[in-house]
């Protein structure tokens, strides 16, 4: 596989106005950062590799969402660490704290309950996040857009049972 | 606490990313690669040095052509083998497709190629110990052959390891394969069910 130093100039500067996905793409699979940093070098990799595929036939975030879930999806890598679970009393603590700390506290409880999820439920509620609607979800994860909304009605059942398993509302 | 608020929030959650190219992966669509080229190497070695058995075990002129006329046809079949193994290798970029697409593609590709391996593998290993018995014949040739070949004891006892060792080589083929192969299959399996239903 040869690429010409322009070929090489556009994938980059491509990349940089979507490096966002791979942020979340990753975010999404891996609690752990060095698990995290891994997935984001492989989907560099992958994506880089799979450049040649790219034909403009769609726009250049909807091919790098592709490779991006697809490559976290195939990466069958377990976590380096137990993801730590953050399980707390009670709650009436945080009254006490200011906006932010909430905030915080509940990405947290949203994200443990996320990494509980299978592979393709992380790939559903990602592109679920991203803004998709649920007939792109389809046409990305190769399934019909009436199959898309049901998975991502019961994803949500599921994370919200699992919150409330923690002692919290949601 | 609601899907809508993350959902919002979701998007301002940024931090810097460093674009680094490596020329390793450890992606296990790369590894499965990398293991399935050593092999290719592998193979091919092993099917040209079987070319220079009758040199480095000096076979006598009959067994020689008798030999290369058998190694002519097996070198025949393994380069279609090797063949359709590259086209595997090359099958598994198939990142860009949609997620169902990529994963039955990479997951066929994956059985069949399991399949042809074991089924080369097979066919291999006759043929490498029907090798080994002509040298170990070709030391008796002097020795009255004829009269080796027709003591009944000893043809039985011949059969009998042949046999012994094909089934042990194809048990072990068939190790190797569940063990490289076979748990990655059944994770994929595992994600394709799930993508299903």
């Amino acid at each position: 596989m040869f690429f010409k130093k322009s070929d090489e100039d556009a994938f980059l500067q491509r990349l940089k106005r979507h490096s966002g996905i791979i942020i979340r793409v990753s975010r999404i699979y891996f609690d752990y950062e060095e698990d995290r940093k891994d997935l984001k070098q492989e989907i560099i990799y992958q994506l880089w590799k799979s450049f040649p595929s790219f034909r403009g036939e769609s726009s250049f975030s909807t091919w790098m969402y592709r490779v991006a879930v697809n490559t976290a999806l195939t990466y069958l890598q377990q976590q380096k660490k137990e993801s730590i679970i953050h399980f707390y009393e009670k709650l009436p603590e945080i009254v006490e704290e200011n906006d932010t700390d909430i905030k915080e506290l509940q990405t947290k409880i949203f994200y443990d309950a996320i990494y509980k999820l299978t592979p393709v439920e992380k790939a559903l509620i990602f592109y679920h996040l991203e803004g998709l609607p649920h007939k792109e979800i389809g046409e990305q994860l190769g399934i019909s857009e009436v199959n898309a909304r049901v998975k991502l009605n019961r994803i949500k059942e599921k994370t919200k049972e699992i919150i409330k398993k923690q002692g919290y509302e949601f | 606490m609601n899907f809508d608020d993350f959902k919002n929030n979701w998007k301002s959650e940024q931090d810097e990313i460093e674009i680094q190219f490596s020329k390793s992966s450890n992606h296990p669509l790369r590894r499965l690669q990398k293991t399935l080229y050593r092999e290719i190497i592998a193979q091919i070695l092993g099917v040209i040095f079987l070319a220079f058995f009758p040199l480095l075990f000096s076979f006598s002129a009959v067994l020689k052509n008798i030999y290369f006329i058998i190694y002519a046809m097996i070198f025949a079949s393994a380069c279609y083998y090797l063949f359709s193994f590259r086209n595997f290798y090359r099958s598994l970029n198939v990142l860009h497709l949609s997620s169902s697409q990529t994963l039955s593609e990479v997951y066929i590709a994956l059985q069949i190629f399991i399949e042809r391996y074991k089924s080369f593998s097979f066919f291999i290993v006759p043929y490498a110990l029907l090798a080994l018995l002509i040298t170990f014949l070709d030391k008796y040739y002097d020795q009255k052959l004829f009269q080796f070949i027709i003591s009944l004891d000893k043809l039985v006892t011949i059969i009998l390891i042949l046999t012994f060792t094909t089934v042990l080589f194809l048990i072990l083929i068939n190790l190797y394969c569940r063990i490289v192969y076979g748990k990655y299959l059944k994770e994929l399996k595992k994600i394709i069910d799930d993508l299903q239903t």
